[in-house]
């Protein structure tokens, strides 16, 4: 896009500086009438500089999303590129030797650092009576010489040099929650027993303190396990040649390297390089959504600034008449309009990139606080996203100009020096056919040649209904052509999701800004279309009055600028509306997810291998009804086809036949040789079982087998049996009996997590925390499925309500723009309010007269956008594949009574000030001014 | 209760006032009287007298042309005696009221009540049909809409428009225009008509037909003042006002007598 800008203001600019430099007419043409009137010139540029301010901020947004993940490279790996897990404790040693021989022999040393380390998860308190305790922590045990020798950038030990056997460094963060500090005492909790630790020292959470918030000196884990190597993960940190960054661009060969030092059996994380791929990923999603989302809010600008535009030329429509007369081309006319709309578009790409700054800050500080994550936001401002977005809101605003101008200056010269409206024009019948027909051959065409892409689908049937309006309107009256032919495009539009599911079913977001156009001008066509019936009604509702009825005149007989106005507050409506709308259903859902992730069981406990909890116990808690004992593990899984779903770790969750104690969660989808759900639970949950359950996130089909190998690389046949909905939701994404579980993990399926149903009458959520205090000892961490729903709906409710924020520009936008419109429209009624004063109409009148044409064009676009977005979302939740179970619509009345009370309480007090400054126009003053 | 307190207030303000207004030569009730009036335009630091100091009396029934050389006032007097411009000194009484002495608000009704207007370029509001614009001072004036309407209607018809009450200014001739113009400026039965140079952007077909509908206005015994350069206008009058620089220096009468013509005076009409 911004080469695209680039080579259009290329091609322009030679001609401006033309015009500019050596036509002297055109320059002063173009000069005078920004200086004649500043106020309004500062209108347009404050019109042309939104889409830039909106273009500019996207880029930023998503530069920063990107900036802030790559921060978490910092923030928890510092100089760690990747890790690399060998098996026992007494393996660490070793493979830290082969791994710096082998680079030593190399011609190109990859590594500049190498750290032995032992993983262990734990629940760790504060002591006293306001103990707090976080029961799942990773503690890193690390040799403190060799740490700081790792990474010397950081205070790793925060200054306790010499860590003893009992003490232990905590992150800030950590420390933070637990509310100790140095010195303080502190309980690590790990299979049933506490241990008393000592703080050595508070160090910042980034690097290795950022990865691993607990770090002790060796000997920690042997103290705190009998067998370490049951509980804990032994591996290495490895840092390549680079710093923080750049040492990620040698993961190839450093991968490379340590397989041929340590054996294809160790298993590598290229940790670094994973995150800044997804930091990238992340970065042009963000600026695709935010631009997406912001196209909205710039062509409610683009639709302004043709507004202004319009109303420049039709203010100076007797001068361009005159002009005309006098022997001027209307080539110069237009190059006047584009010089003159060129000055503004610089002043506007200025400002613009200023204003986006701004709002990209505005939005990034809003994340912070909506995103339910530890993501540290960072605002990133690179060079060339800023030119990026003033080259291509110039592009925008000048293409705008140009082509108003170009529509502006066809004028009949007599008439525009006496400031005769036009007439209408249908234009010549043969080229009124020729347009027909290209277009219904076009959009036929199109939909032949690519009707299984989206964007084709929705819009070539539209094109081929709309260009039936010229080919009929010679045979049925031209208002029943425009309805009958836009009616049904619309209609296509808004169904095309359930019309065609098959092709809309994986749908792009531009294709709801391509949807929200189309239905919005198609609309906005018709409602122009039907102005008798606006009048009759009015008149009905108002008896008749002045003031209501020149409220309704004006707009009505402008019907193309009235047009511009409705679909620039319609279009923003509609994008809230449907955000609204989208954020209202998924955050309704919760119990749903809660159901669909565990059935009728009400909390999943999660604890650690060693700890000795059995479902029993659990069982034995009169709010307990039911506890299940799961056993988890990792597992790798060999797909028919390479892609994403191989090499990836699997979480696995093994079952006995205990799980059908109370309904397990319901299936999506499940093998036909199975009467219901819990027959197929219960198959998967057999001894032995050949019959897994898979998350649908993964794509697997029902009824086909698939390979799952153990760390030895011994793999197994298993067949899908059926796929749960929201399982990952919990990590349990991969069900299998516990019995196969064991023997993919070369154990007895160590019992980590429990599934609980709350007894009548119970609450869950007091049962979940109540467990969790009591269970500190054995690390029990126990969290009811709703609640884990709330966290994940509340990342998405976070990040609509960011990008409804960002959208609150457009309706500025709108609000402004309507504002705008009207401040014109004074100057332009003058010399009528002034007849009409003269005739005897109070000024109150005429001030009523401005709050209703206000209230009608706010009115219109607001019913028009709340109508179509919840026609759109209805259409995308309900009949459409994009959600594939669909989602129960519902609507958030109260939000959308707020919306289009707001919209129209902000539209009239936009209307106050030109409304009282047309009752203040003196009779005497507008008329002489009219001869 | 408010509304009750602005009414009174309005009728006190609209009462009219006492006040020495001469009987007109032939004994006509006296309906317009200014007095020692002047106006000063100012732009900037530089002053313009536009009146200085005008008394002039119009009675009822009367047919005023107000004459004089571009730029010597003429306009100016007629927005000053009709009240749609203030003035520096002096009064002006239309009707029995001192319209400068008015509210805005009041002399905005007064204006509705009492006046109607024609204007050189039509002025029709060009979103409204022309019967739209007719009914137009009877709504200000606060008249039920569907009686507006009849009385528009039925004025159009008298000054020949019976097919065009549906079009808009944009779709009428400019002789139809003036007509349109002319049949808002009678609607609301005033006491004067103001017009300014009504004829001034016909051709002279046109501008004859206007002068005839004016005549026959004036037949029905409707005053009426036109402010013109044009002196075939100045011919038909029966009373002749020549402004210069701002005074008036010239008031020639006619002898003319009342008739009646096709246009029925405006209380038939109503």
């Amino acid at each position: 896009m911004t080469v695209v800008a680039a080579i259009i203001l290329a091609v322009l600019a030679p001609f401006l500086l033309f015009d500019a430099l050596r036509r002297p007419t055109i320059r002063r043409l173009a000069i005078r009438n920004i200086v004649r009137r500043p106020g309004e010139a500062a209108l347009v540029v404050a019109g042309a500089m939104l889409a830039t301010a909106l273009i500019t901020a996207s880029f930023i947004i998503g530069d920063s999303f990107g900036a802030s993940i790559r921060g978490i490279a910092i923030d928890r790996w510092g100089p760690t590129d990747e890790l690399v897990f060998v098996g026992g404790l007494d393996e660490v040693e070793p493979a830290i030797a082969a791994l710096e021989a082998a680079d030593a022999e190399a011609a190109d040393p990859v590594f500049d650092g190498v750290l032995g380390a032992a993983f262990l998860r734990v629940s760790v308190g504060s002591q006293g009576a306001d103990a707090v305790v976080n029961p799942d922590v990773r503690l890193l045990e690390v040799d403190p010489a060799a740490a700081v020798a790792f990474d010397d950038d950081h205070p790793i030990l925060a200054g306790a040099a010499d860590l003893a056997a009992d003490e232990v460094v905590v992150n800030a963060d950590l420390a933070d929650e637990l509310g100790v500090a140095a010195g303080d005492p502190l309980s690590i909790y790990l299979g049933g027993e506490e241990l008393p630790f000592t703080v050595a020292g508070v160090a910042p959470a980034s690097s290795v303190n950022g990865f691993s918030p607990l770090l002790a000196a060796p000997g920690a884990i042997t103290a705190l396990a009998p067998d370490p190597d049951a509980v804990s993960d032994a591996g290495l940190l490895v840092s390549n040649v680079g710093d923080t960054f750049t040492g990620a661009d040698r993961t190839e060969v450093a991968e490379e390297r340590i397989e041929a030092a340590l054996g294809a059996e160790v298993e590598i994380f290229t940790v670094k390089q994973g995150l800044l791929d997804n930091a990238e990923d992340e970065a042009a999603e963000m600026t695709e959504l935010f631009g997406t989302i912001g196209g909205f809010s710039v062509a409610a600008g683009i639709l302004l600034v043709v507004n202004l535009f319009v109303m420049l030329a039709a203010e100076r429509k007797s001068e361009m008449g005159t002009l005309r007369a006098v022997g001027l081309r209307r080539g110069h006319l237009i190059r006047a309009f584009s010089l003159e709309g060129a000055l503004y578009g610089v002043l506007a790409a200025v400002a613009g990139v200023a204003v986006g700054i701004g709002l990209a800050a505005f939005v990034m500080a809003l994340a912070q606080d909506l995103l339910a994550s530890d993501l540290t936001i960072r605002l990133d401002l690179v060079p060339t996203s800023l030119v990026s977005g003033a080259l291509i809101g110039l592009m925008v605003s000048q293409l705008t100009v140009l082509i108003t101008s170009w529509r502006m200056t066809r004028l009949n010269i007599v008439r525009a020096i006496k400031d005769l409206p036009e007439p209408t024009r249908l234009g010549r019948p043969w080229r009124r056919l020729a347009v027909g027909g290209v277009g219904l051959a076009a959009g036929a065409a199109l939909y032949l040649a690519a009707g299984d892409t989206p964007a084709v689908a929705m819009i070539a049937p539209a094109l081929a209904a709309v260009s039936l309006i010229p080919l009929i309107d010679r045979i049925v009256p031209r208002r029943a052509a425009v309805i009958a032919c836009c009616g049904a495009a619309l209609v296509w539009v808004a169904a095309v999701f359930g019309l065609l599911p098959e092709v809309m079913g994986d749908p792009d977001i531009s294709l709801f800004l391509i949807q929200g156009i189309l239905l919005v001008g198609l609309a906005t066509v018709m409602v122009a279309t039907l102005d008798r019936l606006w009048l009759r009604g009015a008149e009905l509702v108002t008896g008749g009055g002045i003031s209501g009825r020149l409220g309704l005149a004006e707009p009505l007989a402008r019907p193309a600028r009235s047009s511009l106005l409705v679909a620039m507050y319609a279009l923003v409506i509609f994008t809230i509306t449907f955000m609204l709308v989208m954020n209202v259903v998924f955050t309704g859902q919760n119990p749903q997810f809660a159901r669909e992730a565990g059935g009728d069981y009400d909390i999943y406990l999660d604890t650690t291998a060693t700890a000795g909890l059995t479902a029993e116990q659990l069982a034995a808690d009169p709010d307990v009804a039911a506890a299940v004992p799961l056993s988890q593990g990792v597992v790798d899984v060999r797909a028919d086809a390479e892609d994403e779903r191989e090499g990836r770790r699997w979480f696995l969750t093994g079952i006995d036949a205990s799980i059908l104690e109370a309904a397990p969660p319901p299936l999506s989808d499940r093998l036909d040789d199975f009467a219901d759900d819990e027959a197929a639970w219960a198959a998967v949950a057999a001894p032995d079982s050949e019959y897994i359950i898979i998350d649908k996130e993964w794509d697997f089909v029902v009824g086909e087998t698939y390979q799952f190998g153990d760390p030895e690389g011994d793999f197994t046949t298993l067949t899908v049996a059926g796929l749960t909905s929201v399982a990952w939701m919990v990590d349990a994404e991969l069900v299998v009996s516990s019995t196969r579980l064991a023997d993919f993990t070369g154990e007895d399926g160590p019992v980590t997590r429990f599934y609980l149903d709350v007894a009548d009458g119970a609450s869950a959520e007091a049962v979940a925390q109540r467990l969790t205090t009591e269970g500190v000892r054995q690390g029990v961490d126990a969290r009811t499925f709703l609640s884990t729903a709330a966290e994940e709906t509340s990342e998405q409710e976070g990040f609509l309500n960011m990008l409804q924020s960002f959208m609150g520009l457009g309706l500025l936008i709108g609000i402004a723009g309507l504002g705008v419109v009207m401040i014109r429209a004074v100057r332009e009624r003058r010399r009528q309010f002034g007849v009409m004063r003269a005739l005897g109409v109070a000024s109150s009148v005429i001030r009523r007269s401005f709050v209703v044409e206000a209230s009608f064009v706010a009115l219109q676009g607001v019913l028009l956008g709340i109508g179509l977005g919840v026609l759109s979302a209805w259409q995308v939740l309900t009949q459409s594949t994009a959600f594939e179970d669909g989602l129960d619509f519902r609507l958030p009345v109260q939000s959308l009574i707020v919306l289009a009370i707001g919209c129209l309480v902000a539209s009239l007090a936009m209307a106050a000030i030109p409304a009282v400054r047309a009752g203040r126009v003196l009779p005497a003053a507008a008329l002489r001014m009219a001869t | 209760m408010n509304r009750r307190i602005r009414s009174k207030k309005a009728a006190a303000e609209s009462a009219p006032v006492a006040t020495t207004i001469q009987p007109g030569p032939d004994g006509r009730r006296p309906l317009v009287s200014a007095r020692g009036i002047t106006k000063t335009y100012r732009t900037g630091d530089v002053a313009v007298p536009a009146l200085r100091g005008v008394d002039l009396d119009i009675g009822e029934g009367e047919y005023v042309v107000v004459m004089g050389p571009s730029g010597n006032g003429k306009t100016t007097l007629l927005n000053c005696c009709s009240g749609i411009d203030d003035i520096d000194d002096g009064e002006v009484i239309v009707d029995g009221h001192d319209i400068h002495a008015l509210s805005d608000r009041a002399r905005t009704a007064h204006r509705a009540a009492r006046m109607g207007f024609v204007f050189q370029s039509f002025n029709l509001v060009p979103v409204f049909s022309a019967a739209e614009n007719c009914e137009l001072p009877l709504l200000a004036a606060g008249v039920k809409p569907s009686e507006a309407r009849t009385r528009a209607e039925r004025l159009l018809d008298r000054v020949g428009l019976a097919d065009r009450k549906r079009h808009k200014p944009a779709e009428l001739s400019g002789g139809e225009q003036q007509r349109v113009a002319i049949a808002r400026s009678l609607v609301a039965e005033p006491a004067v008509v103001w017009a300014d140079e009504p004829t001034g952007n016909l051709d002279s077909a046109t501008a004859e037909s206007v002068l005839e509908l004016f005549a026959e206005v004036h037949a029905a015994g409707q005053t009426l003042v036109v402010v013109t350069h044009d002196p075939s206008i100045g011919a038909r009058a029966e009373r002749l006002v020549t402004v210069t620089d701002g005074r008036i220096t010239g008031d020639e009468r006619r002898a003319q007598s009342p008739g009646s013509g096709p246009l029925a005076t405006a209380a038939e009409v109503g």
